[in-house]
This record gives C-alpha cells, sequence and structure tokens, in this order.
C-alpha cells in the first residue's frame, strides 16, 4: 500500500520534472555495501527513467547541483563544499555529529539506522507481555534519554548496563542479562564489535534473553530479530528525496528510512520458546503502529 | 576548468583526511554492514521442553546453586523419577526406574556429548569423575529411551551434562569449603578474538557417608581444561582435556562375631582422564557438520580385593589380590545438521568406537569391542501447532549382534502455551563386558560368576508416553506432566546357582526377565519476585512388575542337591529362588511415591535462602535379597544459606552455608547387605567461601 503511494508519488514527480536533469556529484568509496548502493541506485532511476544524472564527483564537482554523499566518510568531505548535500548510508548519530562540526544549511540525510519508536514497536510485537529491557553502553556519553521516556510511555523498563575500566563485558553482561527479558543491540563499536559479538550471543543465550539486532547479519548470527532497511530500501527513498530536490530546490528534513524489514531467527525463536511470527505480519504491525503516532522521526 | 581540477584535488586531500578522522571519531555505521560468524549455530540451540521428542528435565545453574549439592548423583535427586542411592558415598547408584544393581547400567551419561559410560561393568565412575560440578552449565536429563538422538544404551533415558563454554570464564574464582565437606576450587578463564579458554583445578574431599560402618572417606583431585578456537567465520575448534586422581576407601564394618569379604578396610585409588576435539563447520546455508574425536581412559586400583571369600572370611591374606581394571574409550563421530527450509531439519551422522578393558580378575584376556552406529532424527513443524520428531539408530554392537531403535513423537500445541504430546520410543542395551567375557576362572567377584552358557542378546525396551506441557505466563508457572508404560524385554539377569558342579554354587547372567513399568511423573515450576525466586517441584507415583522371558539354566533341574535342601530338586531351589527373590520383589524395586521440591528465594540484594525436600517411598533395589532391610521411606530437608559480600558486580564474593538433612530424617541406604543398608544418613553442614576475580 505504501509502495504504492510511493510509487505515485515518484510519477507525479517525474511529470512535473523540467527537462534539465538534475546533476548529481556522488561521493562514495569503494566499500562493498557503498558500491552496491550506487548500482541499486542506477537502477532504480533507469527503472523509473528519472531525470537525474549520476556523476562522480571528481568528474562533474562545477556543474552539479546536489552532491549525494555515500557512508561517512564521504559525507565529512561533502560537508565541506558549498554544494547542498544529501547524505546517505550515515547513521543519526554520525550525521547529526557531523553536521554539528561544520553547521550549514541545505544538507538532509536519510539515516542508515532505525528510528527508536520503530524498534521499540517490534519489541513490542514480539513480546506482548514484556516488562523489562536491557542495553549496553560503552561509556557514559551515550544519551539514552529518548528510549527512556520512549519505553516509558509504553509502561517499560530501561536497565542498563555501561562498561567502565572496572566493568568489563562479561561482568556487565553477567549483572544485566539475569534481570532482563531482551538484550537490544543498540551500534557501539566498543560493545558490538565482531570479535564480541560472539561473547553476548553466547551469554544471553545462556541466560535465556533474546537479543534484538540492527543488521540481517545479526539475525544470521543468533539474534532472535532485527528491523533494518535493505540498500534496495534506501535507494529507493533516495532517488524520490532526489527528485523531490529536482523539483522544488530544496532538500527534505532528514529522515529515518522509510520502508523496512523484520527479521526473526526461526530456530533461536523455538529454542528460546518464543511464539513465532509472521514476518510480514510484524512489518504491517510496526507500520501501522508508526501511523498510529508511534513515530518520532527525530 | 581550473577551479575544477583544484576542487577535485582540494576533495582528493580532504578525502585523505577525512578517511584518517572519520576512522578515529565515527567509525559506528560500519557495524551496519559487519560480517559475524554463525554464533548460535544448530546444535548449540535445544529444542524446548515442549517440542522435544522425550520427557525432559533441565537442570540448569541456578537449581544446582540451590540444591546445594556437590556431585552429579545427588543433582538427580531433582529428575522426577530417578533413583538416587549409594552403596557408599564412593559408589554412588543413579537410574532411572529404580531397578538396578550396583553398576546401573541401563543408561547414558554424557559429558559434553561423550559418553562416560565405561567398559567393563557398564556403569559410570561417579567419584573420579574429572568434572568439577562448578563447571557444570546444565544437566538435560532424558527421561525415557532416546537412542535416535543420543546414541547407544540410551536406555531407560540419558543423562547429558554440558559444560560451561570455554568463554564463559572471563577472570578468576576461587572457591573454599570447610566442614563436612573440605573442598577448594581456582578457575580461571580468558576471552579474546581467536581463543578462549578456561582452566579449573580442584580437591574434593569429604568422610564419607558414615564410618561407624563404612571406611569411605574419599579425596580427588581434579584438572579440566577447555580452549575453543574461531579460526574463521566458519568454524569453531575445541579442546577439552581432563584428569583426576583419587583416594577412596572402602570396607564395611562387620557384625560381631562375623568376618565379610567386604570387611577389610583399605583405600583404593583411581585414575581418569579424557581428550576431546570437536571441530564445527558452519556451511554457508546455515547446515553444519560437527566432528568429534574423544579418547576416555580409567584405571582402578584396589589392593586388597577379596578373591576367595573361604580365606577371606577366615582373614587368611592369600584370600585377598591386587585389583587392577583398565578401561578405555576411543571414539570418532560425525554429525550433520540440514535444514529443509524453516520448517524441517535433520540431524544425521555416525560413530565408530573402541571399547577397551583390561582386568586380570575378572577377564583371562583383555576385550576389545568395536561398535559403530548410524543415526538419523528429523525434526518437522507440519504447521505451527504440529511437531513431528522421528528418527532412529542402527547399531551394530560389536558383540554380533545389530539392532534397529527407532522412535516418533507428535508434540501438538493446541495454543501457543498447551501441548499434549504422544510418543512412542525404543532402544536397546548390549550386554556389558563383564557379562559377556567374564572368566571362568575369574575372582574379581570372590568367585561367584562363571561365564554365560549362551551368548548374551540385548536388551529391548520400548516406551509409550503421553504427556501435557503448560505455560501460564501470567501466574509465572509452567506444568509438565506425563505418564508412560515402558515394556523391557530380554533383561539380563542372574542366572542362579548355574553350575551345580561348583561348590561355591556361582551365578552367571542370561536373558531371562520382561518387566513393565509404568508411571506417572509432574513437574510444576513456579517463578516469581521478577524471576529471581523460583520453585520447582516434582511427584511421581509408579510401579513394577516382572515375568520371566527365559528360562533360568538349572530351572528345571530334577536333581536332589543337599546342600540346599535336601528334600527339594535342585530346579524347585531355583524356581523357589526366582520366585521370592526376584519376581515377587520386583514392585519394590521402585518407589510408589517419591517427589522433590526446591524453592529458592532472594532476600534484598545479598541474601538467598533455599531449600530442598526430598521423598521416595520404600525401595528395594534389583540385587538385595529380601532378608535385607529395604531402603525405607525418605523425607529429607536440605538448606543452603548464601550472602553476597560485595555489592559491585566485579569482585563478587559468596558465603554459603549448607546443611543437609536438616531435620536428622532417619532413611536407610543402598544395601546388598543388612549393615550395609542399615545405616541412617546423618545430619551434615558445610560452609562454602567463593571469591571471583
Amino acid at each position: 500500500m505504501i509502495k504504492l503511494l510511493f510509487i505515485c508519488f515518484l510519477i507525479a514527480f517525474v511529470n512535473a520534472a523540467q527537462a534539465a536533469p538534475l546533476r548529481v556529484a556522488v561521493l562514495a568509496d569503494d566499500a562493498p555495501p557503498f558500491k552496491e548502493f550506487m548500482q541499486l541506485l542506477q537502477q532504480e532511476i533507469d527503472r523509473q527513467a528519472l531525470p537525474i544524472m549520476l556523476n562522480s564527483y571528481a568528474a562533474d564537482a562545477e556543474s552539479a547541483d546536489l552532491i549525494l554523499a555515500v557512508g561517512v566518510k564521504s559525507a565529512t568531505l561533502a560537508v565541506k563544499t558549498r554544494l547542498p548535500v544529501l547524505t546517505v548510508l550515515v547513521s543519526k548519530v554520525t550525521a547529526d555529529a557531523l553536521l554539528l562540526q561544520q553547521p550549514r544549511k541545505n544538507t538532509a540525510a536519510i539515516y542508515l539506522d532505525q528510528p527508536l519508536a520503530r524498534q521499540v514497536a517490534l519489541l513490542e510485537a514480539i513480546f506482548p507481555h514484556l516488562q523489562k529491557v536491557g542495553i549496553l553502553n560503552a561509556d557514559d556519553s551515550a544519551d539514552r534519554a529518548e528510549l527512556k521516556h520512549l519505553l516509558r510511555s509504553k509502561k517499560l523498563k530501561l536497565l542498563q548496563q555501561t562498561l567502565t575500566p572496572e566493568l568489563s563485558l562479561a561482568n556487565a553482561l553477567e549483572a544485566l542479562l539475569p534481570s532482563v527479558e531482551v538484550l537490544l543491540a543498540l551500534p557501539d563499536t566498543l560493545i558490538y564489535s565482531s570479535q564480541n559479538i560472539r561473547f553476548i550471543l553466547l551469554s544471553a543465550y545462556r541466560n535465556r534473553v533474546p537479543l534484538i539486532g540492527f543488521s540481517r547479519n545479526y539475525v544470521a548470527a543468533g539474534a532472535l530479530a532485527a528491523v533494518f532497511s535493505t540498500s534496495t530500501q534506501i535507494a529507493t527513498q533516495t532517488a524520490f528525496t532526489l527528485v523531490a530536490f529536482a523539483n522544488n530546490r530544496s532538500l527534505m528534513a532528514s529522515q529515518y528510512p522509510q520502508d523496512f524489514d523484520v527479521l526473526m531467527n526461526t530456530q533461536v525463536a523455538r529454542a528460546l520458546n518464543i511464539p513465532l511470527q509472521d514476518t510480514a505480519q510484524l512489518k504491517k504491525q510496526l507500520k501501522l503502529h508508526l501511523f498510529a503516532g508511534g513515530a518520532s522521526n527525530e | 576548468m581550473n577551479v575544477s581540477f583544484s576542487l577535485t584535488l582540494l576533495s582528493l586531500a580532504l578525502l585523505y583526511q577525512s578517511t584518517a578522522n572519520a576512522e578515529e571519531t565515527v567509525p559506528q555505521d560500519d557495524l551496519f554492514f559487519q560480517s559475524l560468524p554463525i554464533v548460535l549455530t544448530a546444535s548449540r540451540l535445544s529444542q524446548p521442553v515442549s517440542e522435544a521428542p522425550s520427557a525432559m528435565t533441565v537442570i540448569n545453574r541456578e537449581m544446582i546453586d540451590a540444591s546445594g549439592f556437590r556431585s552429579v548423583p545427588e543433582l538427580m535427586r531433582l529428575v522426577p523419577g530417578m533413583y538416587v542411592g549409594f552403596a557408599d558415598a564412593n559408589r554412588p547408584v543413579v537410574s532411572f526406574h529404580g531397578s538396578a544393581d550396583e553398576y546401573a547400567h541401563r543408561m547414558q551419561i554424557l559429558i559434553d556429548g561423550r559418553s562416560v559410560y565405561m567398559p567393563p561393568f557398564g556403569n559410570v565412575g561417579w567419584a573420579d569423575l574429572p568434572l568439577m560440578v562448578e563447571d557444570i552449565d546444565r544437566i538435560e536429563v532424558v527421561r525415557g529411551p532416546a537412542s535416535a538422538s543420543h546414541g547407544t544404551n540410551s536406555f531407560y533415558g540419558v543423562i547429558n551434562i554440558i559444560t560451561r563454554d570455554a568463554m564463559s570464564q572471563n577472570g578468576g574464582s576461587v572457591s573454599a569449603t570447610g566442614g563436612y565437606a573440605s573442598d577448594f576450587s581456582v578457575r580461571y578463564g580468558k576471552v579474546s578474538e581467536q581463543v578462549d579458554f578456561r582452566l579449573s583445578a580442584g580437591y574434593r574431599s569429604d568422610a564419607g557417608l558414615n564410618n561407624n560402618v563404612y571406611n569411605d572417606h574419599n579425596a580427588t583431585k581434579l584438572v579440566n581444561f577447555r580452549a575453543s578456537f574461531h579460526p574463521s567465520e566458519q568454524d569453531n575448534l575445541e579442546l577439552q582435556l581432563g584428569g583426576s586422581d583419587g583416594l577412596y576407601g572402602m570396607g564395611i564394618r562387620d557384625r560381631v562375631g562375623e568376618v565379610r569379604r567386604d570387611s577389610v578396610f583399605r583405600d583404593t585409588t583411581s585414575q581418569s582422564q579424557f581428550e576431546l576435539l570437536t571441530w564445527l563447520h558452519n556451511w554457508s546455508d546455515n547446515d553444519e557438520s560437527k566432528l568429534t574425536y574423544s579418547n576416555t581412559f580409567r584405571s582402578a586400583q584396589d589392593p586388597k580385593l577379596c578373591v576367595n571369600t573361604g580365606l577371606c572370611d577366615q582373614l587368611n591374606p592369600l584370600g585377598f589380590a591386587v585389583s587392577n581394571v583398565i578401561s578405555q574409550r576411543n571414539e570418532l563421530g560425525l554429525q550433520n545438521t540440514h535444514a529443509f527450509g524453516e520448517n524441517n531439519r535433520l540431524v544425521w551422522g555416525g560413530n565408530v568406537r573402541r571399547d577397551y578393558a583390561n582386568a586380570s580378575l575378572l577377564f583371562t584376556q583383555s576385550y576389545t569391542v568395536n561398535p559403530w552406529q548410524i543415526f538419523a532424527h528429523d525434526e518437522w513443524h507440519i504447521s505451527s501447532a504440529a511437531v513431528l520428531n522421528i528418527g532412529g539408530m542402527l547399531e551394530n554392537n560389536g558383540m554380533n549382534s545389530q539392532d534397529f531403535s527407532p522412535r516418533a513423537s507428535l508434540s501438538y500445541h493446541f495454543t501457543p502455551q498447551q501441548t499434549v504430546r504422544v510418543g512412542i520410543s525404543t532402544a536397546t542395551r548390549s550386554p556389558a563386558m563383564f557379562e559377556a567375557y567374564v572368566s571362568a576362572n575369574n575372582t574379581y567377584f570372590g568367585g561367584a560368576y562363571v561365564p554365560p552358557l549362551e551368548s548374551l542378546r540385548p536388551e529391548h525396551v520400548i516406551s509409550r508416553e503421553i504427556a501435557y506441557l503448560g505455560e501460564f505466563p501470567s501466574l509465572g508457572m509452567t506444568l509438565d506432566s506425563r505418564a508412560y508404560v515402558d515394556e523391557v524385554n530380554d533383561l539380563i539377569w542372574w542366572d542362579k546357582f548355574v553350575d551345580p558342579t561348583n561348590s561355591s554354587y556361582p551365578d552367571s547372567y542370561k536373558n531371562l526377565l520382561a518387566a513393565e513399568y509404568r508411571g506417572w511423573e509432574t513437574t510444576v515450576k513456579y517463578r516469581w519476585d521478577e524471576g529471581r525466586s523460583f520453585l520447582s517441584a516434582n511427584f511421581v507415583l509408579q510401579s513394577a512388575s516382572a515375568r520371566l522371558s527365559g528360562t533360568p539354566t538349572q530351572y528345571n533341574n530334577p536333581n536332589v542337591i543337599a546342600n540346599f535342601d535336601p528334600t527339594q530338586a535342585y530346579g524347585a531351589v531355583v524356581r523357589a529362588y526366582y520366585q521370592d527373590q526376584y519376581l515377587n520383589q520386583f514392585s519394590q524395586s521402585v518407589p510408589a511415591q517419591s517427589g522433590s521440591l526446591l524453592w529458592s528465594q532472594h532476600l534484598g540484594n545479598q541474601w538467598k535462602i533455599s531449600l530442598g525436600y526430598y521423598f521416595r517411598g520404600l525401595v528395594r533395589v534389583g540385587d538385595v535379597s529380601n532378608d535385607v532391610t529395604p531402603e525405607y521411606r525418605m523425607r529429607r530437608i536440605d538448606v543452603r544459606i548464601a550472602k553476597r559480600l560485595n555489592e559491585s558486580v566485579r569482585n563478587n564474593a559468596e558465603v554459603a552455608l549448607v546443611i543437609q538433612n536438616l531435620t536428622q530424617d532417619q532413611y536407610t541406604n543402598y544395601g546388598t547387605l543388612n549393615e550395609k543398608a542399615a545405616p541412617y544418613f546423618t545430619q551434615r553442614a558445610w560452609l562454602t567461601t567463593t571469591i571471583d576475580f
């Protein structure tokens, strides 16, 4: 339904678009996920015959209407120019930090991560009787006020354990896991590194606490579920945002990914005796939930 | 053009500079794209009890702690229907369905998948098992035959002990116990990117059961090492090593004016060691293969074993000899897990084994048996409500017998929380080496046994059950109840007075008995206080009956033998023996009622109190004659009070006091002689301090 609306919008924009195509200078390094994203975006533009021309920044910096910065490195660079910048595949924390360093107008991002409200909605959908949610913090700097507020509004309790030089990850997990029903992974390199994930997942499983991850790979590794947006979904949204810019020459506000997927690890759910749910149904539930005013995009 | 060129240069320069910056300040976005190893692989994930093909009891870490028990046999008191007895402190007898002799052959015992059910007696050396209770993560006990999933000898059930992962210990821990028991242990572990390991070393000792009657003090030194190495995201290599060296008192005090073969007080010794190597590989589509190799070795010495009852009774030194029993098992196994979509999972594989035993007082030569088996087990979620488990094992027991043991069960979830399971399961037990190969001139049992006259066949069991499992999350309660009928055939039993020409009238073994066990087992678990406090209660009703399915060798012997009863034929004496000693008493081989209750309560953040109540009706185990006191009913209460000394998460310290048999219940113990059977289990207490660093 939403996708359909989306396409209708796109078509409307295409029709309204001027004959001159939008010149987009792309800043992206060669990391595989970025390359894949660019291919998907080009495909989307071709499929819809959108009046958008993608050129590499190095080739077309001069006459570009806008810079599309893919990933952190490119975004860091792009915000130092004077052109409007659309940043993609960057998390909200990173994007906000960049703009704090380099305050400027005419910049927007399509975040990589999911709005907290959506993640909380997933928790609610999977665990109807949930009471206590646990998270790990690498240090005191993390601001969990929004999450706390969100959970409180759902009558859920947030239990946090923060690593300190004295409190190792093992100790933190030992302290946290026995008193929570679910562990919500929030991206933090000091905690969710690929070497730690083995330890975290096994400790959580030993305590029969499911982990909610933030990428598809988490679900394969042993997380119970994750809500995430695929590169295709973000590419579609990017194309849409570019068309909108072509029409009124101004960027929409930064936004979270609109379309997303929910994945659940069947085997883990069975082992933890958690009722299996149809992921398409879960997705629908999450969308409805957000429409019903649960959304908090900023 | 110029401007463009300089911009490009600028951008490249900036790009270079910002690359360095970005990695320092904001690298976390990479987490969204990072590839991860498959951590919770199929073999790590256990089936939930509501979908498992057999009845299962899980004793987890918190139950182990709350019980205060120091050994696996005692922990088995928490399993509904499990018989736990002690021939003496060093010879525990653990068996499902009560009926057992001292060796309790009819269960499989696995530690991390490695069988410790050892030749030549087909038993477990519980006392010197190189395993520390502190290292156990959980014990999964399958109540019922489970050859299809747990392999050979999973006859009445399986005790599957799972030790803590190498990575579960990051840092050190010291524990010391004083009081009735003197235990000491040090544990240390380290977790790193490619290698995790844990090392435990300890000492365990106590005075035994009742030193007025037994000489059963014991002291065991233990060491255990587990390392896990992950060379790639798809592979995990694991090495486990362990050893034990122990000293175990032996001997039972005589009645006044009487000397018995068991009465000489002496110290026996035994050593155990094992190596277990596991290679786990995950295929790209979440299938996995697991290759394991294990070596288990045990050596036991008795410096003064009675080999001639007549001479022993006169305390003649010639009646005694030094006994050495050496046993070894090597096993190579492969297990594959393959998923056919989301709802069907097949586990299949096979293994080859080499069982070796050398016991000069028992056998004329050392024996090696080479069994193999192949198995397949399929778990199929037919719909969201129905789970079908179907499987089987084909085994060649290395003793000229090949058997197939199938199993099938259907679990139906009437609601996601209410499940009914119906199942049928079979298993075989191969004769133990000593049953099959005991030499004609053996002296190990004082000359009381001779070789079987005809070759022994495996025993067979078929179990039928219906179970209900209910979860009541709003009450914090789960209920697990099942009724079963287990039919056992070809039980290898004592072939009494098999040789009339031998003046000591020795016995032998033969497939003689058919038995039937019926029972109703219920487990209720209740949690409160945000899940921190719990109560776990079991209640069991059971009955047993037996009949002869074969004919004892001398059953119809018409000759009259003066020594027994000059007025009766030999065969009539044998017939009367079977009727009086076995068949009439068989119903007593299981307690009509038994159960346990474990309650654990947190008081604030520092105190934890737990209480165990264990009860059992009268029971008389298989090889106890009818003039020996049966085990009286048991009503035992154990209590544990623990206090955490440090509020901080790190450097946790705990002091715990355990008192066993708080109310001094006067229950008796396993025993084949009145002197052995009569002593009470006295009250005992100890204090344990544990410090993590």
